[in-house]
């Protein structure tokens, strides 16, 4: 018995990567689809996006990169899409280096998206009009004051090269505080710049999408409602697909629901993990204390 | 030169300090003017920081290689693939030019080849042979990809990397796997951790452990699932989001109102001069 619990305590930690490995693999080949529902941190943020009129202009700052973008990514589609079919307007933007391309990637793929009929979802978005995207600008917090003051001077040019000061969309809304709400997809701290930098300065509503290992940390701002909206990590982005209608649109099941599966999987082997691994402690404790006894 | 090196600066950041201090008071158009120049002064400056940075990274990999320093051979790769990189998004339009392949082939063969060389020489005199060979294929690759193709492609009318140019092709293909991938290896690395070294050894390491499973079993589907099984009646999802918003946000509001009251502090040191190692300690 002692000897099993020793070496189960010291099993190769290559059996656990295998473990782990069939639990992400399995689902995604073989899809439990397991029923969940939204969470009332996704459901804000939703709402509050639904909510906005007609024509609204929604700020989206993209500041992830390839490494947090199977949590961040769909939510940067499901929010396109979203804001697309609600007739609003976004203004993309990034302010991490390799933000662009998954920006720009993101944002032809909801362009590009076709119904049954093969026919564009949305044919008459025209850049500089329906939307914007600027691209990637250093300078973090000095950026979040800069388009406070305007957008063509922070971002002369667009992603495109374009002119800024010639589109119609920046004619109308000249500044962040003529954007009626912003929204940053983070996979870095920078929400916690956007919110006094931005949104508390131009007193703009703001919701975050964020990663798992970070969203802990913004629950204070969202119980103070200073973020109306907190989509955390794949789950809540899973959330806001569901809420969005996302395998509707697409026609397949959405990314991050894909997901849910292999990371229920997951968190399940880690917990059991973790039981096992402490009872195996106990016993082996024990083992230890009555060896000492006996000398 | 003390004062370049340590009064300037010092009544630099007291200036700037006091002046944008002030600005946030003042609620006037000039207040806004010189907030608007600040602003743009900082994003230049980033802009700055951010090619500083290029440099004294290429600089720190150079002198390593040229020092043969250990582990000089990964400072190569670092350097050829920031080169290769930085000459791909000169090309933002995808590549239906021969020139260009050819171009990048007689690149890569004289890459090798320098690579060839560097680990050789010390126990082959006569790997000097490769520079020369290297330096003909170097040339007429750089020839190719810089003069030949441009003028092919009418180049440089285009700001925007455009799907299947070679610079989209490397983001995608090489630097979304190698950065997603190395963070998936999270999970591995997580799941063997937490079987070692997640122990009920305290009070608070249990309780720790307790909310900790809580919420990881909360915060995915199967957690839901679990409550539907009857007469279980446990809400995992609801305790979950009770642990997140009501111990958690309290433990992170104290963190956050800590970290804020040093981040004052600290800003008041440098405004007045106190707090000076932001300078570097080195003549």
């Amino acid at each position: 018995m002692r000897s099993a619990v020793t070496a189960l305590l010291n099993v190769d930690r290559r059996i656990i990567y295998t473990i782990v490995l069939l639990c992400v693999a399995l689902p995604l080949l073989f899809p439990l689809k397991i029923k969940f529902s939204p969470t009332r941190e996704v459901r804000d943020a939703y709402d509050d996006i639904q909510a906005l009129e007609p024509g609204s202009v929604v700020l989206i700052s993209c500041d992830y990169g390839p490494a947090s973008m199977p949590e961040t990514h769909p939510m940067f589609i499901a929010l396109l899409h979203q804001c697309f079919r609600l007739k609003l307007r976004p203004i993309i933007l990034t302010l991490v280096p390799d933000g662009p391309g998954l920006a720009l990637r993101g944002l032809r793929s909801v362009l590009e998206a076709r119904d049954e009929q093969g026919n564009l979802l949305y044919p008459d978005l025209k850049p500089g009009v329906d939307y914007s995207y600027l691209g990637y600008k250093p300078g973090g917090q000095a950026v979040m004051l800069g388009i406070g003051q305007s957008f063509t001077v922070t971002f002369p040019q667009d992603y495109a090269g374009d002119s800024t000061s010639q589109q119609p969309l920046f004619k109308e809304v000249p500044a962040l505080g003529d954007v009626a709400y912003i929204f940053d997809i983070a996979s870095v701290g920078l929400p916690e710049f956007w919110l006094p930098y931005a949104a508390a300065r131009e007193k703009k509503p703001m919701s975050v999408s964020c990663t798992a290992v970070s969203v802990a940390q913004y629950y204070p701002y969202y119980a103070s409602r200073q973020f109306h909206g907190l989509v955390g990590g794949m789950k809540g982005t899973a959330e806001y697909e569901l809420l969005t209608g996302m395998e509707q649109i697409l026609r397949r099941v959405p990314d991050a629901t894909r997901g849910m599966d292999a990371q229920s999987l997951v968190h399940i082997f880690i917990v059991l993990s973790i039981v096992i691994a402490n009872v195996l402690f106990f016993i082996d404790r024990r083992y230890k204390l009555a060896d000492r006894r006996t000398g | 030169m003390v004062f370049l090196k340590r009064q300037l600066p010092v009544i630099l950041a007291f200036v700037a300090g006091i002046v944008l201090w002030a600005q946030f008071y003042i609620p006037s158009k000039a207040s806004q003017q010189v907030l608007e120049v600040f602003t743009r002064w900082a994003i230049i400056m980033s802009g700055g920081a951010l090619v500083l940075g290029l440099l004294s990274s290429v600089h720190y990999h150079w002198t390593k290689v040229a020092l043969r320093k250990p582990g000089f051979g990964f400072s190569i790769v670092t350097l050829l693939t920031f080169g290769f990189v930085a000459i791909s998004g000169w090309f933002p339009a995808k590549p239906v030019s021969w020139s260009l392949w050819v171009s990048l082939v007689f690149l890569g063969i004289a890459a090798l080849l320098c690579i060839a060389y560097l680990v050789r020489r010390s126990r082959d005199p006569s790997a000097a042979r490769l520079l020369p060979v290297a330096g003909l294929l170097a040339a007429l690759g750089l020839l190719g990809a810089l003069v030949i193709y441009p003028m092919q492609l009418k180049m440089f009318t285009t700001q925007t990397i455009q799907p299947g140019s070679l610079f989209d092709w490397i983001f995608l293909h090489v630097f979304v796997a190698l950065d997603a991938t190395m963070f998936s290896l999270l999970a591995f690395f997580i799941a063997s951790a937490a079987f070692r070294a997640f122990r009920a050894r305290t009070p608070e390491a249990t309780a720790l452990l307790i909310a900790g499973c809580i919420v990881m079993l909360g915060r995915v589907p199967v957690g839901e699932w679990l409550g539907k099984i009857p007469h279980t009646q446990i809400d995992l999802p609801a305790i979950a989001s009770w642990i997140l918003n009501n111990p958690n946000a309290a433990a992170q509001r104290g963190i956050l109102l800590g970290v804020i009251l040093s981040q004052v502090a600290i800003s008041l040191r440098i405004i007045f001069g106190i707090e000076r190692t932001y300078m570097g300690g080195g003549d």
